[in-house]
């Protein structure tokens, strides 16, 4: 897994971090957070881990609340980007969490969107309903995120599937981004075609144009 | 010299009955010791409830026709484990054990309590001399003498215990089903499970119309089968193909408790339980409803997950009193607990470790109930709480939310000693 550390710095002995999970980070990096939405089974988990582990998992499991990733991405003027993903559970159950944050009114508690500064908002070309969804999705990101600029794209998973299983093309998928005045992107987690690394760059330039070194630097 | 002695006595007496008291009490608000129906959960829960201001959600009235029916049903079963009530109160009347005049004293104080609830006499199981070595429970046989009541036998139940924290994994398959069916309380003999039985057939004939909530429903199942451990290749066959058994057990359920319906996570638990139970698909039926039942488990999967809510608040209280510094560094930095602990509640740990590990807390929740998932939650973050104070807000969540789990499993910090639990 790509992690955010930066070299330069001496590294800390690892006694007090045996499983490595910490990486330390220079003022230097800067930190976005991305939500990964959409329908359940849409394939969001796998999406998340082709970018980052470079894999298609057959053998996934269905996400249960919210998991986390983190990787690092390199710009070409040498700068970088560490984006922390959400992989959201896409069950409708779980979506009722996130107005509950709200109503417990508890600084301790917030919800899944806040901060965020992108969403990556997915349907899959196999299922026609979870298009439709994606209006849903997008109002919850207006209801419960906080950062006004925040960056939308959607995208439509499962591009590799054969034309007889295909229910919503490229056009339509497109047409539907264009209405809605957002990036649109086709990926396959499933192959290896680069259509992930793509969402991805393409995410972390715009995220690093929009936003300022501090808002970059700002807590979860 | 005399009244000295006497006002000793009578202050020994009265702790006595006080401990006595505490113990009962502790057993009532601890619902951690057995598994339980709804109705002996609503008599604590407006206890509890009534000191915690916890709203009670009501119950959503869809599908009207067949949740009458299924009601109806459901009421002939509830009496399944009515005698949830009888390990509460652990003592009757009738019950010759009196070793010693501390313990006649210590009965009195539970029997005013009893006095109060209605007790089913014909249902009591009554456990005098069962000794056993504690290196070999016979479950087989257990089951079959009907040990359900183990919980207040001060002999086996120490046994049971010692036995499921060892893990009862190594059993022959027939055993470990026995040991689960009486940590559950399920018996197969009785009429109640004939009529979960029958239910169960019932449900797999049930054809959902088109369009309807029972499809949409079935079509969020369906799209999990194939996300069920599924490099163990268990249930491979088309989800609506009428065979395949992890679908037919969640449709079976989403009918049978059409306030859930279904609720990702649920299919882990389901899984494993089907794992568990080859042969007997009703059983696992029976057996999956019953683990729901544990605390009110089911509280987990409706909407809102108000049991979620619940359980929170007690990690963070104990966060709050025992690891303050961790707790104002979460604070600090906004890490939301609620969606990171949602898994190890919702799937009781299964998507987050190795299957073997799975079954083995499982069959621990099974024993202790909801306190067995909190106590190790607690327990993690006791564990971890060094390097978590050296993360910042980002690492925080990619380790509690995901990392924790596998590295406790990892440096033998996950599977509590049997004297940790309560």
């Amino acid at each position: 897994m790509g992690n955010c550390n930066k070299k330069g710095k001496p590294s800390r002995p690892s006694v007090r971090d045996p499983i490595n999970i910490r990486g330390d980070k220079e003022n230097k990096v800067s930190y976005a957070k991305v939500v990964l939405i959409g329908n359940s089974g849409v394939g969001k988990t796998s999406i998340a881990q082709r970018f980052i582990e470079g894999k298609f998992d057959e053998n996934n499991k269905n996400t249960v609340g919210a998991s986390y990733f983190q990787k690092n991405i390199s710009f070409k003027d040498g700068s970088s980007l560490c984006l922390y993903i959400w992989d959201t559970a896409g069950g409708e159950k779980f979506q009722a969490l996130a107005p509950l944050y709200y109503r417990v009114k508890s600084k301790y508690i917030i919800n899944i969107f806040q901060n965020a500064h992108a969403a990556v908002v997915c349907y899959s070309v196999t299922d026609d309903d979870s298009l439709k969804q994606i209006d849903t999705w997008l109002n919850k990101l207006d209801e419960h995120g906080n950062i006004a600029k925040m960056i939308k794209v959607v995208v439509g998973n499962k591009s590799d599937v054969d034309k007889s299983e295909r229910r919503v093309d490229l056009k339509e998928g497109k047409l539907f981004a264009q209405q809605r005045d957002l990036p649109f992107f086709e990926t396959s987690a499933l192959l290896n075609d680069g259509s992930i690394d793509e969402l991805f760059q393409k995410l972390a330039s715009q995220i690093k144009q929009s936003f300022t070194k501090e808002e970059l630097h700002a807590t979860v | 010299m005399e009244a000295q002695i006497q006002s000793i006595e009578a202050a020994a007496q009265h702790q006595q009955t006080s401990l006595i008291q505490s113990k009962i009490n502790q057993l009532k608000n601890s619902q951690s010791l057995v598994p339980f129906s709804d109705e002996d959960f609503v008599m604590i829960q407006k206890e509890i409830n009534s000191s915690l201001n916890v709203p009670i959600p009501e119950k959503k009235q869809d599908f009207k026709a067949f949740k009458s029916r299924v009601d109806q049903i459901q009421s002939k079963i509830s009496n399944f484990s009515s005698n949830f009530i009888k390990r509460i109160f652990p003592f009757k009347k009738q019950q010759p054990i009196q070793q010693s005049d501390q313990v006649t004293q210590g009965q009195q104080g539970e029997r005013q309590q009893s006095q109060h609830v209605k007790l089913d006499q014909n249902g009591f199981i009554f456990i005098d001399d069962y000794q056993n070595e504690l290196s070999k429970l016979d479950w087989i046989q257990l089951y079959k003498m009907k040990k359900f009541a183990f919980t207040q036998d001060r002999e086996l139940y120490p046994q049971v215990k010692y036995q499921v924290f060892q893990g009862l994994s190594s059993l022959p398959s027939q055993d470990r089903q026995a040991a689960w069916l009486l940590l559950l309380g399920i018996d197969t003999k009785s009429e109640q499970y004939r009529t979960y039985q029958e239910l169960y057939y019932d449900f797999l004939c049930t054809q959902c119309e088109r369009g309807s909530e029972q499809e949409y429903i079935e079509n969020l199942i369906d799209k999990d089968i194939h996300r069920t451990f599924a490099e163990q290749k268990m249930f491979t066959e088309h989800p609506k193909s009428g065979r395949n058994r992890l679908f037919n057990l969640l449709k079976a359920y989403s009918l049978y408790d059409t306030d859930v319906g279904y609720m990702q996570g649920m299919n882990f638990i389901a899984w494993l339980v089907l794992k568990n139970f080859g042969e007997d698909d009703a059983l696992a039926f029976a057996v999956f409803a019953r683990i729901l039942k544990i605390n009110e488990w089911k509280r987990l999967y409706i909407q809102d997950t108000p049991k979620l809510f619940e359980m929170i608040p007690v990690i963070k209280s104990f966060l709050m009193k025992r690891l303050p510094k961790l707790d104002q560094k979460l604070t600090e930095n906004q890490v939301p607990l609620e969606p990171l602990l949602a898994a190890p509640f919702i799937t009781i740990f299964a998507n987050l470790i190795e299957i073997e590990d799975a079954e083995r807390a499982l069959e621990r929740f099974m024993l202790l109930g909801e306190n067995y998932v909190i106590d190790t939650l607690k327990n993690m973050f006791t564990v971890h709480k060094e390097i978590l104070m050296e993360m910042d807000a980002w690492d925080l969540q990619v380790f509690i939310g995901r990392k924790m789990f596998q590295a406790s499993i990892e440096n033998g910090t996950f599977f509590l000693s049997h004297t940790h639990h309560k």
